[in-house]
């Protein structure tokens, strides 16, 4: 009877504990709508569909070969480049936003201390994949790229779990583990970069709505 | 038997073991973010709060922002300490 009680409050304390100390103001719809962005951006420069600002279409695997004219692939390199950060901006503003909603509807500050530290376990690996990536651009490794930010992602998801929602890590391990691979498969690298961050965001987000949101 | 004269009982209720557990891991906290955490509906929290500072466990901070009043929570050394003691009571009661 008394121990049942007992079992009872250690739980309460462990709950609130970490509920009060983790960051959980991810919207799982906005989770999904990145994932959709990812997998619109990435196919149009895959598959080569749509507008190409260039006369000359070329494909990835040519741009990671270098096999057309420097003209072309710097037009080529100059649409990934613009696109994908287009992504990334839109991305983070709208995960942004969908968590101040969120955390003015819970009454929470959204710049509390949990906050700040899944943002810096999150940013210190994605920077510094960041600029790394960035020079891989400057020496024209431009098949790596995408294998890059994948492994650097996935290093600061596994990381940034520890504050935030547990399940965080797995999809930070499926990101790294698609990265390895697709330095493997370095032609193919933007494909895997499209089931990391496309259907692995998806598929996160609808996890994290049914599982969370939907109480 | 053991475990027992750990137990403090100032946490006997739920809504001060709760507040407890919330400000052990957060520097201060406001009202309202405790509030949601805890479920509680308004008013329901206060005479807690006041019993816990009554016997220093924790600090009450009233200010302003702007217009607006702003009460925070933080809790104190001898309430991290007493909070500590208790869980460890809890915890030799149960691996009985």
């Amino acid at each position: 009877m008394e121990n049942s009680k007992h079992e009872k409050d250690l739980g309460l304390i462990k709950d609130l504990m970490e509920k009060s100390s983790k960051f959980s103001n991810l919207s799982g719809v906005a989770v999904i709508s990145t994932g959709i962005l990812a997998l619109l951006g990435a196919s149009v420069i895959y598959f080569d569909i749509g507008i190409s600002i260039s006369e000359v279409h070329i494909s990835y695997t040519e741009l990671i070969d270098q096999t057309a004219n420097a003209d072309s692939l710097l037009t080529k390199l100059q649409l990934l480049i613009s696109i994908a950060s287009l992504i990334l901006l839109s991305s983070l503003l709208l995960l942004y936003i969908s968590a101040r909603l969120k955390s003015g509807k819970e009454g929470i500050k959204l710049f509390n201390s949990s906050f700040s530290r899944t943002l810096k376990s999150l940013f210190v690996p994605i920077f510094s994949g960041g600029v790394f990536c960035s020079f891989l651009l400057f020496h024209h490794m431009y098949g790596l790229v995408a294998p890059a930010t994948l492994i650097f992602y996935g290093l600061g998801l596994v990381s940034a779990s520890k504050f935030s929602y547990s399940e965080l890590e797995i999809l930070g391990y499926f990101e790294l583990f698609l990265g390895i691979l697709a330095s493997y498969f370095m032609g193919s690298g933007l494909l895997f970069w499209i089931i990391g961050f496309g259907l692995g965001h998806i598929f996160f987000g609808l996890f994290i709505h049914f599982k969370y949101d939907k109480k | 038997m053991e475990g027992f004269n750990l137990l403090n009982k100032a946490f006997d209720s739920r809504v001060r073991l709760g507040l407890m557990s919330i400000l052990s891991v957060n520097d201060w906290m406001s009202y309202k973010e405790v509030k949601n955490l805890l479920d509680l509906t308004d008013g329901n929290l206060a005479s807690h709060v006041q019993a816990l500072e009554k016997i220093n466990f924790l600090e009450i901070k009233k200010q302003f922002i702007g217009k607006k009043p702003l009460t925070t929570y933080r809790i104190t050394l001898s309430g991290k300490n007493a909070f500590k003691d208790h869980i460890s009571g809890l915890e030799k009661l149960i691996n009985k």
